[in-house]
């Protein structure tokens, strides 16, 4: 017999624990008076009885020593944190290029008319030039050392002649956006190779200094999951951590623990990912 | 309990001997997944050697939120998907490749009597033999079900599923094995309801 259809919902539910003390009772009493439902409940009960038990599971001889020797080839990544000293010298960096870009007056000229005194443009180009010293450190911090990417920072105009031939795979600065100041975004982006080729020849003011992360996770939903963990880049717009593919996955699992939708790709699919965090 | 969450807590900090226990303690669990995942005992193995070293690489983000069984089995899950990806072997439409008859002819016996044991060991086989038809997503779910005991809630953690997926597949899944175990014809428990073309109750 079949389960009747009003029940027939209830009863996997019932027999795995999985309603509550009210609906228990209600399906039990129905088991009581109806067999089509009652057989059902039995024939899930009896298959379980009859499912493999974990403790027969065959474990290959030697299986825990083959883990652990893979363990021991395999050490976990050493926590890189950014040095202090790197700390304080990229906004040394922004700032010694803000006031490159004043002395030589082509910050007044990316400043539109009106926009406001001195002390409105300042932060702005602040903002602006901090991001574009992060996206050099990430170009250079992604395969030298903390060291180098402190040095790549501080030329700042050069990034975009710089991104093209010297990029490193992982994190192609050549695909980051680029928007000039003096440009609508359509025209950037059209005139974007371009400059990149020929060395445009003025300092470029980046507004929007996208870093090609493989996933994005606000702080709110990062949380301390990425603390300890090797810091390409930062500004005021994001964090970008680069990951191994096992602590890829192990993040993503995290945050799949914590109910954190996420979009991003398999971890099988690289060596390395780029995580960024955006406040 | 207390003295794994120590061997977590040590494994985390870096200690291999603490996840040395940690491995000795859950080999059989994942190994019980990845081989019903892989249904080959070579893959299976690897599987769960990728899914322990990705959580010893991954440790330092496990934050236990949810179980560290839990968050276990998706890693093995994971390495589950993504080695069959990998190597293209989906066995979907394979004949049984798993070595069942092995596991069982190892496993103790607690049946009181040689005729309960006979009993007990065909009922085996032909869930066993049952679950190896169902598709890879009945199967999972089943598994850890059945074998893990893992609640509804876990299961979708487990897999990144909705919970009302899970009621779904197990519930299908279920239907589908007793379906097969039916139309074997000698699963006894099931033959009292083989009568399929009528209602339970009117």
């Amino acid at each position: 017999m079949n389960p009747c259809p009003e029940y027939a919902a209830l009863l996997d539910l019932y027999a795995d624990g999985e309603l509550t003390a009210e609906e228990t009772a209600r399906v039990a009493d129905h088991l009581t008076r109806c067999p089509g439902c009652a057989a059902y409940v039995d024939d899930i009960l009896a298959i379980r009885a009859a499912f493999p038990d974990v403790e027969d599971t065959p474990v290959p001889e030697d299986f825990s020593r083959r883990v652990m020797e893979a363990v021991a080839a395999h050490p976990r990544t050493a926590p890189k944190k950014r040095t202090p000293w790197l700390r304080a010298a990229l906004p040394l960096a922004a700032c010694l290029a803000v006031a490159i870009l004043l002395q030589s007056g082509t910050l007044q000229r990316l400043i539109p008319a009106g926009a406001g005194s001195g002390s409105d443009a300042a932060p702005s180009a602040g903002t602006a030039m901090t991001e574009s010293s992060a996206a050099a450190d990430t170009n250079g911090a992604a395969d030298t050392s903390d060291g180098a990417a402190a040095e790549e920072s501080a030329p700042l105009p050069r990034l975009s002649n710089d991104a093209d031939g010297a990029a490193p795979e992982e994190t192609a600065p050549a695909e980051v956006p680029e928007v000039t100041a003096e440009k609508a975004p359509e025209e950037a982006e059209a005139s974007e190779a371009p400059a990149a080729q020929d060395g445009a020849a003025g300092p470029q003011l980046f507004t929007a200094a996208a870093a090609p992360a493989d996933l994005t996770l606000t702080a709110r939903e990062a949380g301390t999951l990425l603390e300890g963990y090797v810091l390409v880049s930062e500004t005021d717009a994001q964090l970008l951590y680069q990951l191994t593919a096992p602590e890829y996955a192990a993040l993503l699992a995290a945050l799949d623990d914590a109910g954190i939708a996420w979009t991003g790709p398999a971890p099988d699919t690289a060596e390395t990912f780029l995580v960024a965090v955006t406040p | 309990m207390i003295q794994e969450a120590q061997w977590i807590d040590k494994a985390r900090q870096g200690d291999q001997e603490a996840f040395a226990h940690l491995v000795q303690l859950y080999e059989k669990r994942v190994l019980a997944l990845t081989i019903r995942m892989c249904r080959d005992r070579e893959d299976a193995a690897e599987a769960a050697q990728e899914a322990f070293l990705a959580a010893w690489q991954g440790l330092p983000f496990f934050r236990g939120e949810a179980q560290f069984s839990t968050w276990l089995y998706r890693l093995a899950s994971n390495a589950c998907v993504d080695l069959l990806r990998r190597e293209g072997r989906h066995r979907s439409a394979a004949g049984p490749s798993l070595d069942d008859a092995d596991a069982r002819l190892d496993a103790p016996d607690p049946a009181p009597s040689p005729q309960e044991a006979a009993e007990r060991r065909e009922l085996r086989e032909q869930v066993a033999a049952g679950l190896e038809q169902l598709t890879p997503e009945h199967r999972q779910v089943l598994v850890l079900r059945e074998i893990h005991q893992l609640s509804y809630d876990e299961i979708a953690q487990v897999l990144s599923l909705d919970v009302g997926t899970v009621k779904s597949r197990i519930s299908r899944g279920r239907r589908q094995l007793r379906k097969i175990l039916v139309e074997s014809g000698n699963f006894s428990a099931v033959a009292a309801s083989k009568d399929t073309g009528k209602e339970g109750c009117t």
